[in-house]
């Protein structure tokens, strides 16, 4: 990958959102987050832990000023059509896409970064998000877990 | 218990526990790092340090925590971790503070959250006092780099109106003279709050004391962090610094400090604290006193040590919702740099500079606490920062002297064009 500006394009292509909501920008700081830990697209955005889940400023600022660089130049087609895949997934749940990426998202940063580490993310997620429903969550985490 | 004074809150307190994480050599070494790097060189009284500074934002983290648990809100139990987290939280800052970051960052990718928490963990003098005390090095580490599992400790350590940021502004205003940088600080810790995600809020009531506190963050962008002549001795300090680490002579006397495996070394081995503000400044005055390393390099320490920098030729601000900046005019502005060259001794002397500042840190902001619950701030009817634009943008082109005519020329070219 040879453009900073990856991360916008992949967003682009994936979500095809134009980012000018506070709604998109978080649904597409949580498709980065996945795309780095579970597809292991080389980005190398730092993520910290906020309220919503993962959440990168330097990502956030890359969205508001970069251009698109060709996604070729980006993502290899068959990492792309496997994100491609994977949103789908999460597209045919009874569930809004912005909350499932900030389920998964926040499921994986549960399991892989913060700490202490909880001894079950699952259960955290519950105490930490109350508005999510149980249902929601065990969808979404099924889904990933096929990923992973 | 001891008390230091400090000159923006009064006497802090510190326990036995913080005075021995204060008089490790590793934390007494910011007490030779400054603050706001070479802003003295606009601000003569800018010669306040990262020490402290990092005293002030252990003492605000200890009066939020206080009033945030007062009112239910935080447990107490954390308040140890927390305090020594913000004591520790610039205690890898580089010496320039962030001239010699950005040097760093850009050839390696490392920022000074990453050398905090490198330190936390494994300086022998830290980590060891953090554990004889009780605490896990990792835990204060996660506090710094925003991964621990409460989210409102990361909050109140990084985010829009967070104890680092709150004390700061005030340091940097009284010492720098800048007098819109002052903010309400009394009436914001009074009146903090956690909305029910543990997001920073404040009660209606204080949406004022929150509006100042952007509005004078703002200036303080224009006015201290992003001033014209203290960026371009930022830029001039960060071009000597790779200079050193570049020719085989000053990266000997550079040494460990030249890549992040050296910086790494030197924690481990506790030799950070050779690591400041004196080191790189008398090592600069040898360089040009025994003529160590390239003509080049020792012209541009000759620059910095005569005050005279880049100069600013050109400048743009703007502000925006969406990128503030002209990216046809940066086009064109790099292919002007392109074109000149300083000769032979200097190759580069001229610079484009372009910054893109949030004043608004999606997803960190305040939140307002209403009827209707909890609202960011800047989509609040009730507050101006709904108005205030989301970033500012800078473009300028430096020279240094001997190309200044030749600069002058083509940007009054580009101008007309």
């Amino acid at each position: 990958m040879n453009s900073k500006c990856c991360a916008k394009t992949l967003i682009k292509e994936i979500l095809k959102t134009s980012l000018k909501t506070f709604k998109e920008r978080l649904e597409a700081q949580k498709l980065i987050y996945v795309a780095q830990e579970v597809f292991n697209v080389g980005f190398s955005y730092s993520f910290m832990w906020y309220s919503r889940g993962p959440y990168s400023k330097a990502l956030a600022r890359d969205l508001r000023v970069c251009d698109l660089p060709p996604i070729k130049e980006c993502v290899s087609p068959a990492v792309l059509s496997m994100i491609n895949s994977f949103v789908n997934d999460l597209r045919n749940l009874n569930t809004p896409l912005s909350k499932s990426l900030e389920i998964v998202a926040s499921y994986l940063m549960l399991k892989k970064e913060v700490f202490p580490k909880p001894e079950d993310p699952v259960k955290e997620l519950r105490i930490r998000k109350p508005y999510l429903k149980e249902g929601e969550i065990m969808e979404a985490i099924k889904v990933l877990n096929t990923y992973l | 218990m001891k008390y230091v004074y400090d000159e923006v809150h009064g006497y802090i307190p510190l326990n036995d526990f913080e005075r021995k994480v204060v008089d490790t050599p590793t934390f007494q070494r910011l007490r030779r790092i400054k603050q706001l790097a070479q802003a003295w060189f606009v601000y003569p009284g800018a010669v306040h340090t990262r020490f402290s500074h990092s005293l002030g934002v252990m003492h605000l983290m200890e009066k939020a925590v206080n009033k945030l648990s007062s009112k239910g809100f935080l447990k107490r139990d954390d308040l140890q971790l927390l305090k020594v987290a913000a004591l520790l939280h610039d205690v890898g800052h580089t010496p320039y503070s962030h001239a010699i970051e950005t040097f760093f960052r850009i050839k390696f990718g490392l920022k000074h959250e990453d050398l905090s928490a490198w330190i936390i963990i494994e300086d022998p003098y830290i980590s060891s006092t953090l554990k004889e005390y009780g605490l896990d090095p990792y835990e204060v580490a996660a506090v710094i780099r925003g991964k621990h599992r409460e989210a409102s400790y990361n909050l109140l350590m990084s985010s829009d109106m967070d104890v680092d940021r709150l004390d700061y502004l005030l340091r940097d205003a009284l010492h720098t003279g800048v007098k819109y940088g002052v903010i309400d600080l009394e009436r914001i810790i009074q009146t903090l709050e956690l909305d029910e995600e543990g997001n920073i809020a404040v009660p209606q009531k204080a949406v004022q004391a929150a509006e100042s506190f952007y509005i004078a963050r703002l200036h303080m962008y224009r006015s201290v962090y992003y001033h014209k002549t203290i960026a371009s001795y930022q830029l001039l300090i960060q071009e000597i610094y790779k200079l050193m680490t570049e020719t085989k002579e000053t990266k000997e006397l550079l040494k460990p400090f030249t890549d992040p495996e050296g910086l790494r070394k030197a924690i481990r081995e506790g030799l950070l604290y050779l690591w400041d503000d004196f080191f790189i400044g008398g090592l600069m005055n040898v360089i040009l006193n025994k003529k160590l390393g390239n003509e080049e390099l020792r012209e541009l320490i000759r620059l910095y040590l005569r005050r005279e920098s880049y100069k600013a030729l050109y400048e743009w601000i703007g502000f925006s919702n969406e990128s503030p900046l002209n990216k046809e005019v940066i086009e064109e502005l790099k292919d002007l740099v392109s074109s000149v060259s300083g000769g032979e001794e200097i190759k580069e002397c001229i610079k484009l500079y372009v910054e893109i500042i949030p004043i608004l840190s999606e997803g960190a902001e305040v939140r307002v606490l209403t009827n209707k619950g909890a609202i960011r701030i800047n989509r609040y009817e009730g507050s101006i920062v709904k108005y205030l634009p989301e970033s500012m943008g800078i473009i300028r082109l430096y020279a240094l002297p001997i190309c200044e005519q030749k600069v002058k020329a083509l940007i009054s070219k580009f101008l007309k064009h």
